[in-house]
């Protein structure tokens, strides 16, 4: 997935609106997709060439940017206007969930055939279908036009709208869910879901193997030109990423030293080694942290080992470690990559001799 | 009467043609469209013109990084679109010739008449 928001953080005026409210637009249209995330990018593209010779944007989009976003995006809203793609594709996704869901569900039960005995209450799945369609629909026709009313709403605005939307309507649903029962037996709901994935997969091999000559979604060369692509977008990513942490950091770096040198006369060399000490000092703390972490993974792990047998204990462990290695990232990868961009930001200061204010200027430029 | 209409038939053959000179992107073709004379026109029009050409065959594209970074589509003329341009480019004249003889030549003599 682009990362849309450091794209939009290179860009300035006009240039960033342009972007921020297309790919609104796009989000709103097409999901993130392949193909909409290659038309971001060909605009991002133009607008950072155009933005580079101070070229106008209405040279790129024309005067008017919904007419512009409608006529750009139009394929994209043209493959979705096919409702049997829609209806077949999206009752697949529900009965895919619906197949995962009942075969949790029935493990839990003891006996011969398990929970398939059991009835289960749909209404969570229909209030689930019913939610999705109406947060497309409101999206589709309230947020969308609201774009490009007024200069004062942000895209962020919005998107943060919808997620509000989203997120009530889950709270709503799992509520009204408990209200209104529609009882089926699991064997049924299994059997049902099942077949209609079972077939909807058979006659999509086939209709791809008829038009493409191969049961996966495009050609060998197509999904080979898609794998570098993908291969691409996630060190362009990357690059974009670090080039909007720089900035932001190197806009914080500044506030924090102009602060500490209203309050304690404090050199800017001063404020460098107090940053590279700071930075020292996280790293131990990491690695205390480190230690604390396989201490907290080692120890209930030896203890079940000890209560039920070696097997059991290291299934425990390896599950206990999928869980918080990614909490351990979070909390240190980020810290210790801030403290890297500070001591990298004030380095390229000394070196070239300008200030935190000059080197700001300096990578917006640049 | 709409202009856009009316160029757009013939928007096809100058991306070609365009493209048939060097490998190009979107941002060069759109600054060598808008020189030529095209200036309304937007990167909304040319980008179906781009993906109907290189579904036809016409074009080939390959991704590289561009100086600034981002992922940019880079443009060439294949064998096919060669000669396309070539049967583009007379069909052209001929019609021009013909609306030509019609619209001003034909007018100016029944005005003599």
């Amino acid at each position: 997935m682009l990362d849309t928001i450091s794209m939009a953080d290179q860009l300035t005026g006009n240039y960033k609106t342009v972007f921020e409210k297309a790919d609104m637009y796009c989000l709103i249209e097409a999901g993130s997709t392949e193909e909409a995330e290659e038309k971001i990018m060909n605009l991002y593209d133009l607008l950072l060439q155009a933005q580079e010779e101070n070229k106008p944007v209405e040279k790129i989009i024309g005067n008017n940017l919904e007419a512009f976003c409608k006529e750009y995006f139009a394929p994209i809203e043209e493959a979705k206007k096919k409702w049997y793609v829609f209806l077949t594709e999206g009752l697949y996704r529900i009965f895919k969930i619906i197949f995962i869901c009942s075969i949790i569900w029935i493990f839990p039960f003891e006996g011969p055939h398990f929970g398939l005995d059991t009835k289960q209450n749909i209404s969570i799945y229909i209030l689930g279908i019913i939610l999705g369609l109406g947060v497309l629909f409101f999206s589709s026709y309230f947020f969308k036009p609201l774009i490009f009313k007024s200069k004062k709403i942000k895209p962020v605005f919005l998107s943060f709208l919808i997620l509000i939307l989203f997120a009530g309507g889950v709270i709503l649903m799992t509520f009204v869910s408990d209200y209104i029962i529609f009882e089926v037996k699991t064997s049924f709901l299994i059997v049902l879901s099942l077949s209609y994935v079972l077939i909807y997969l058979f006659l999509r091999s086939l209709y791809r193997y008829h038009k493409f000559g191969t049961i996966r979604k495009d050609s060998k060369e197509v999904i080979k030109s898609k794998k570098e692509l993908k291969k691409q977008m996630k060190f362009f990513n990357k690059e974009v990423s670090h080039a909007s942490m720089k900035k932001t950091i190197a806009k914080a770096l500044a506030k924090r030293f102009e602060t500490l040198q209203k309050k304690k006369q404090l050199t800017f060399s001063e404020f460098a080694d107090k940053i590279r000490r700071e930075q020292k000092q996280s790293k131990i703390v990491d690695l205390l942290l480190l230690l604390f972490f396989i201490a907290i993974i080692l120890a209930p792990t030896i203890m079940e080992i000890i209560h039920s047998n070696l097997l059991e204990g290291l299934i425990f462990g390896t599950i206990l470690t999928a869980v918080e290695v990614p909490i351990y990232l979070f909390f240190t990868k980020t810290t210790d990559k801030n403290y890297d961009y500070m001591v990298e930001i004030l380095e390229s200061c000394e070196k070239e001799n300008i200030d935190l204010l000059e080197y700001q200027k300096f990578i917006q430029e640049s | 009467m709409d202009a856009t209409q009316l160029m757009k038939g013939i928007l096809e053959g100058c991306v070609l043609a365009i493209i048939e000179k060097e490998e190009t992107y979107g941002y060069q073709i759109l600054s060598a469209l808008e020189q030529g004379g095209f200036d309304s026109l937007s990167e909304g029009t040319l980008y179906p013109v781009l993906t109907r050409l290189d579904k036809n065959g016409y074009i080939s594209c390959r991704r590289a990084k561009s100086p600034l970074g981002p992922i940019r589509k880079y443009y060439s003329i294949t064998e096919e679109g060669r000669s396309y341009l070539q049967e583009f480019k007379e069909t052209y004249k001929q019609i021009t010739r013909q609306a030509n003889h019609i619209l001003f030549e034909h007018t100016q003599n029944n005005g003599k008449d």
